[in-house]
């Protein structure tokens, strides 16, 4: 990702020295960033059923501790804005509401989230009084944003069909709908994005879907926002720069743009929405938003992110207790990788060596219930990379 | 650009370090979990989805998670996150606080409300929440909070750099600690800044202070404000400076530090301020 960079943000600050107490006056300001901003046409996109028509980039969490940035955001062409109630502990709504009154609530497309405590190994929510829990936090939305309304509510961070379902969760969406507090129901997700957009597309109460696409997902990701789309539903994509870095010690960032231009080449993805935090990111994200294609350099940007991020694992241990047999998948991951990225299968095959795995490991489960963040095939990883255990080492260096 | 010193460079670095188990206490009436949940700084966002972008802005170690059951219908749970040290720690914590919350005696410092209790303590911070909001769960979250705190042993006092801002017109309970974007620009990242809000008449402006270590190093960071590299900042001296994307900044190197002043409407707020 490019910087910033010093001698830029200089050639456009100009600077008066005084002495002890003394104050000059105003020193004139050249043309800022901003206004260059302001003057882009953005390309638009229909939000599925809502008929809602949305730049293709929108704005995700705000930066709360910089008003300037944030009302830059607001001026910027940008109209839809993504929030939620657990950003900051109703921060982010807080100064969504602060703007909404500065700019005007009509001119914006906003959405908030509403998340209900759910036991993901039981399959239940916690509270024993759903409906009540989601219309007492709708409702401090709606005061933190001084508005009576949202354009869409997200019942947030589903993961399974069962939360997607819930006839309660279902109830309380509809009645807020029906109660005028939002125009559009949506559905908001990060894992099992095909079972629960499959669930949503059942449901038939959501508009909206929110689901994380980026250049790390697999075609199960791309064919769930299509069958969204299929079925008349708005696609909002989230996490579309995979962490923002392709290596664990941070020092190889994604870029940003062709990550971006990638998500936006899916006619399926109606929008993306994208943390702000900078007024550089601001300008690079309204250039996105203003031509989506590719240039050679983005291309081959994404080429390599695409390679690195195909054998790096990041370690997260999700899929630990989803393996009946408790295999070490991390480190058999870190052995493919070795293997087939690095080029150096000795090591490969110490790690695979190191915990006894067997070729035969994976025979014994028909289907693999693990379920990989990075959408790794485990199975097929962990048996290719099992087999180096009986090749003799004079074959590997 | 030079790094300041290696206390400060931490601030902005996220690290994954497992540590072991905390003594989760045991109150009568209540059932807790068999198991601490723990999570790293991959594995977060699957709890706390987006939200988690916030904590791995400071430097996160790891979080535990439990929960405390009665009945199998009355619950509570905590996190406790654990940073680096106090500054980090308190910077999520400051993040989070709402500014007319109300507050406890509790850890270094923590407020409360029906369903939720949050307090800093030292190097954690510490978030719990129910699903029941009567007096009697409440009393169970502040006691197993209370016997937390005695075992974690924090600091009392929140970090000092806060009691150099003048308190007159300050906005309580505004101070923050920076680590990523300050004023929108990436290239502070390597500094930390403290910051806090002034009322201004109807308007608010913000004071903060980026600790430098020493004049040199203070010198240095004030100058990348100035178009002319050739100037070398005055102690004491104040600078008005034009930013095309924040206004007029009020700058000086005080004390190792760089104070200033922004989205003022009056140079003489800026000038009470930095004096």
């Amino acid at each position: 990702m490019a910087h910033l960079s010093k001698r830029n943000f200089l050639k456009k600050i100009a600077l008066a020295g005084l002495a002890g107490a003394a104050f000059s006056p105003e020193v004139k300001a050249g043309i800022s960033d901003t206004e260059e901003i302001q003057k882009r046409k953005l390309q638009t996109r229909v939000l599925g059923r809502t008929g809602l028509k949305v730049p293709v980039m929108s704005s995700g969490a705000l930066p709360v501790e910089n008003i300037n940035l944030v009302r830059e955001i607001f001026k910027s062409g940008i109209r839809h804005v993504d929030s939620a109630l657990v950003y900051k502990e109703g921060k982010n709504d807080e100064m969504v509401g602060k703007m909404l009154k500065e700019f005007g609530r009509k001119k914006f497309i906003v959405a908030s989230k509403v998340q209900n405590d759910f036991d993901y190994t039981a399959k239940k929510f916690l509270s024993d009084n759903i409906g009540r829990e989601f219309e007492t936090k709708l409702d401090r939305i709606l005061s933190l944003m001084q508005t009576d309304y949202l354009d869409i509510l997200y019942v947030h961070d589903a993961r399974c069909r069962e939360q997607a379902l819930h006839p309660e969760i279902m109830a309380a969406a509809e009645k807020a709908k029906k109660a005028g507090k939002t125009r559009f129901i949506g559905i908001s997700t990060h894992e099992n994005i095909p079972e629960v957009v499959q669930a949503a597309c059942e449901a038939g109460i959501y508009d909206v879907v929110l689901a994380s696409y980026n250049f790390r997902s697999g075609e199960e990701v791309k064919k769930a926002f299509a069958m969204a789309v299929e079925h008349g539903m708005g696609t909002v994509a989230m996490k579309t720069l995979a962490g923002g870095y392709l290596d664990k010690e941070r020092t190889k960032p994604v870029n940003m743009t062709a990550a971006l231009k990638y998500v936006l080449q899916d006619p399926n993805v109606h929008t993306i929405i994208k943390g702000i935090y900078t007024f550089e990111d601001l300008k690079k994200i309204m250039e996105v938003a203003s031509d989506i294609r590719m240039t050679g350099e983005e291309e081959k940007a994404l080429e390599e992110a695409k390679q690195y991020a195909g054998l790096y694992c990041k370690g997260c241990t999700v899929c630990l207790p989803m393996c009946p047999k408790n295999l070490p998948i991390p480190d058999m991951m870190r052995a493919y990788m070795y293997t087939y990225g690095y080029g150096e299968p000795l090591r490969g095959k110490e790690l695979v060596t190191k915990h006894g795995i067997e070729p035969s490991v994976c025979n014994d489960c028909e289907e693999c219930t693990v379920r990989c963040a990075m959408g790794f095939s485990v199975k097929e990883r962990i048996r290719d990379i099992a087999r180096l255990r009986d090749v003799p080492d004079e074959f590997l260096a | 650009m030079k790094r300041i010193n290696s206390f400060f460079l931490s601030l902005c670095f996220i690290t994954s370090v497992y540590a072991g188990d905390i003594l989760f206490p045991d109150i009568e009436g209540w059932q807790k979990n068999a198991r601490v949940d723990h999570y790293n700084a991959d594995s977060l966002w699957t709890l706390i989805d987006g939200a988690a972008e916030t904590f791995l802005q400071f430097r996160y170690v790891e979080m535990q998670r439990m929960e405390y059951w009665q009945n199998d219908s009355v619950y509570f749970e905590l996190h406790v996150y654990e940073y680096a040290d106090e500054f980090n720690a308190f910077g999520i914590y400051a993040e989070e606080r709402p500014e007319d919350a109300a507050f406890i005696a509790l850890g270094t410092e923590g407020y409360a409300d029906d369903y939720s209790v949050n307090f800093l303590a030292g190097q954690y911070y510490i978030k719990m929440h129910t699903n029941n909001s009567s007096g009697e769960v409440r009393n169970a979250m502040l006691e197993v909070a209370s016997l937390l705190t005695s075992r974690l042993n924090p600091s009392p006092a929140l970090p000092a750099v806060l009691s150099l801002f003048p308190p007159a017109n300050k906005i309580p309970h505004s101070e923050k600690l920076i680590v990523k974007n300050f004023l929108g620009y990436d290239f502070f990242n390597d500094y930390p800044v403290f910051q806090m809000r002034y009322r201004e008449g109807k308007n608010e402006c913000f004071l903060f202070i980026i600790p430098a270590g020493n004049d040199e190093n203070a010198g240095k960071l004030m100058s990348f404000f100035f178009e002319d590299q050739k100037i070398s900042p005055a102690a004491g001296t104040v600078y008005k400076v034009k930013d095309p994307n924040n206004g007029i900044l009020y700058l000086c190197r005080k004390d190792n530090s760089v104070w200033g002043v922004y989205n003022a409407r009056s140079q003489k707020t800026a000038k009470i301020l930095l004096q």
